[in-house]
């Protein structure tokens, strides 16, 4: 929660707020993209963009609340309460983007591999023989039912061409 | 009459022709399997094996889809009986009197009690399809583009009724996600909230869609536990406590037949799903059973009641999807995008051309019932040791298969990144408490909705908005409409009022 001191009151401004902004602010960037296009085009968009504004506003709304500072004499303006988030959860997240991110240059074997390792060790297993086996069967078994079963051609990366 | 016979033998012609029985046993397995593992949600299940049905015949692919959903939902109820954990939000009001059996030492007697009970609600609602598929397909007909178009809307506004202490968060996600349905290259030729990318053309992908925001943002939860249950508990394993348990629902017919009624009627209703079902049903019962005062302490009838209903939910959410191409929960709008790869169009058309594949696809539902009878009594046995799999071994794993997943719809890494995004941004509207089920229909139905309200504008011109007054059903539907999405907060206006008093 964000909180804004005021000489009596207390502005208290709930973070659900940062996602109904993110969603007012892509209807905008929507609504400027569309702009000039013909008229069966835009009569549904225009439709939701009244209706995302009005519950936007309204969740916006809710989400602020005033209290009394009862007396009390506070000495800074704003106070952010702190999200936690966990080392797992950063490391996973960063785990994932790198996958991605690499997997059409290593291809989908070496990533498969390296993401599972990298997730698994820095979450915590420190079970070589689980951590290499894991990985080796995971990724063996995603190729079988992509590559084998369902003919889906999987990013081979600039190294491996006899995927 | 002998038209539905028809339909009904050539459904299970075509279900054996097809070698579909293979795919109800494979289906039926991997649904009580993912159905057991609490956040793992039908619609998650679906969505994940959704890629694997690509290489599969239409009916094939239906089939395994259903015994999937099927299945989850009675898998769910492993866990909620014997770790106090529901497998999936439709079993949370099992746990109530399940777990309560566990701790009497009747774990596997409850067990058996919500086999036969999700067995006889689910036979019910299938039977029902059976001769309710024709008239509703003859209505179904009478609709229009105007109508179409409504049920679209009511899918998502009427969500905002159901979660009354959350209607503004609730219609924001749907009517975002609407938005977000409405992305791509329109009849016209025209390039709309493209913001210039080649991929977006075909609009926003369902699957990255589904599998970012239910499964993904469920594997970032899951990763800040050790485990996904934390609990000791051991239960002694007697197949014939599962046996014993099976002859208690038949002791309350009452609530039998009411919970069916409940779980078919909620079912029916677009955007409604299976938890809401459940939890009518087990408050229904308690308010009228004669032993009302016993519920909550491992009264059997609390198990009936839930367990009854949510399996009954099953066939009335399949009797919107395919006759009025609205989805009646999450998992059937995965269903719905099932049959849109398979290059079927769900609703008035699907049951008027293709009554045969409707017919099978119900009986595969009976099939798989049975199926599921005979898998769930041996599951109930080793499912609990998946769980003690740590989360930081299956997390990543379930994540590389999500991303593959997703990456098999077009062989395009552009889909994978939306699904993590989605993801994050899934996780973020569960930190908040928006609703997940809102923002997936409105995409799901966001084209659906834009494409009838476009033919009717070419229709009837400028005057279209008219044909919502003057058409009978429109009317009718757009009263239900509004007054879903005024409820909440005219709700809430009169009791902070009566408060003030």
């Amino acid at each position: 929660m964000l909180k804004i001191y005021l000489n009596r009151k207390t502005v208290n401004i709930r973070y659900q707020v940062i996602l109904t902004i993110l969603f007012l602010l892509f209807t905008i960037a929507y609504s400027l993209e569309s702009w000039g296009l013909s008229k069966e085009a835009l009569i549904f968009p225009r439709i939701l963009y009244f209706v995302i504004s009005v519950t936007g506003l309204m969740t916006i709304l809710e989400s602020i609340s005033i209290t009394d500072n009862e007396g009390v004499m506070i000495n800074k303006r704003f106070e952010f309460e702190k999200v936690n988030l966990s080392f797992d959860l950063k490391i996973f997240i960063i785990g994932l983007f790198l996958f991605i991110a690499l997997l059409e240059i290593l291809g989908t074997m070496i990533s498969i591999v390296l993401f599972l390792i990298f997730c698994m060790y820095f979450l915590g297993v420190r079970n070589w023989v689980l951590i290499i086996s894991i990985s080796i069967l995971s990724t063996l078994f995603i190729y079988g039912v992509f590559k084998l079963w369902l003919s889906i051609q999987l990013p081979s990366g600039f190294f491996l061409d006899f995927l | 009459m002998e038209d539905i016979l028809m339909y009904v033998v050539g459904g299970i012609k075509d279900i054996f022709i097809e070698s579909g029985y293979i795919w109800m046993i494979v289906g039926s397995m991997l649904g009580i399997i993912v159905g057991a593992i609490p956040g793992f949600t039908s619609s998650m299940a679906t969505g994940i094996l959704l890629p694997v049905t690509f290489a599969l015949s239409p009916i094939n692919s239906l089939i395994f889809l259903v015994s999937v959903y099927i299945s989850t939902i009675y898998g769910g109820s492993i866990t909620a009986i014997l770790l106090n954990t529901p497998g999936a939000p439709e079993s949370s009001a099992t746990t109530f009197d399940g777990y309560q059996m566990t701790l009497q030492g009747k774990g596997f007697e409850a067990l058996g009690v919500s086999i036969m009970s999700s067995f006889i609600g689910g036979m019910f609602s299938y039977i029902l399809m059976i001769f309710a598929m024709i008239p509703i397909a003859w209505f179904a007909i009478k609709m229009g583009s105007t109508e179409l178009f409504l049920i679209a809307i009511l899918g998502v506004s009427i969500l905002a009724t159901l979660s009354k202490e959350n209607a503004s968060k609730t219609l924001l996600s749907g009517f975002f996600g609407l938005l977000v349905g409405t992305i791509g290259i329109l009849p016209t030729g025209e390039w709309r909230g493209t913001f210039g990318m080649i991929y977006l053309s075909d609009g926003v992908q369902v699957i990255p869609a589904i599998i970012g925001f239910f499964a993904l943002s469920e594997i970032f939860t899951m990763i800040e536990k050790d485990f996904i249950v934390d609990t000791n508990i051991n239960q002694k394993r007697d197949i014939r406590m599962i046996l014993k348990g099976f002859v208690v629902p038949f002791r309350y017919p009452i609530t039998l037949i009411k919970s069916s009624i409940i779980g078919v009627v909620v079912g029916a209703i677009p955007a409604a799903g299976a938890t809401i079902a459940a939890f009518a049903s087990y408050g229904e019962a308690k308010r009228s059973s004669k032993n009302g005062s016993k519920f909550g302490t491992g009264f059997p009838e609390g198990i009936v009641a839930p367990e009854t209903a949510n399996n009954a939910c099953t066939g009335g959410a399949l009797m919107t999807t395919l006759a009025l191409g609205i989805p009646g929960s999450s998992t059937t709008a995965i269903l719905l995008s099932a049959l849109m790869l398979q290059g079927l169009r769900p609703g008035p058309q699907l049951v008027r051309d293709q009554m045969p594949l409707v017919y099978a696809i119900i009986m595969a539902c009976i099939i798989s019932q049975l199926i599921m009878v005979i898998l769930a009594v041996l599951s109930g046995y080793g499912l609990t040791n998946l769980l003690r799999i740590p989360t930081k071994i299956l997390a990543p794993v379930i994540a590389v298969f999500c991303i593959f997943g997703t990456f098999s719809v077009r062989n395009a890494v552009f889909d994978v990144w939306v699904m993590v995004i989605f993801g994050l941004i899934g996780l973020l509207m569960k930190k908040f408490d928006f609703s997940l089920p809102a923002i997936v229909l409105g995409i799901v139905l966001g084209k659906i909705a834009d494409n009838e309200l476009i033919r009717s504008y070419m229709r009837f011109g400028d005057e279209f908005y008219l044909q919502f007054i003057k058409r009978p059903i429109s009317l009718v539907l757009l009263v239900i409409i509004v007054s879903s999405i005024v409820y909440p907060f005219v709700q809430d206006f009169i009791k902070m009022k009566y408060q003030r008093k």
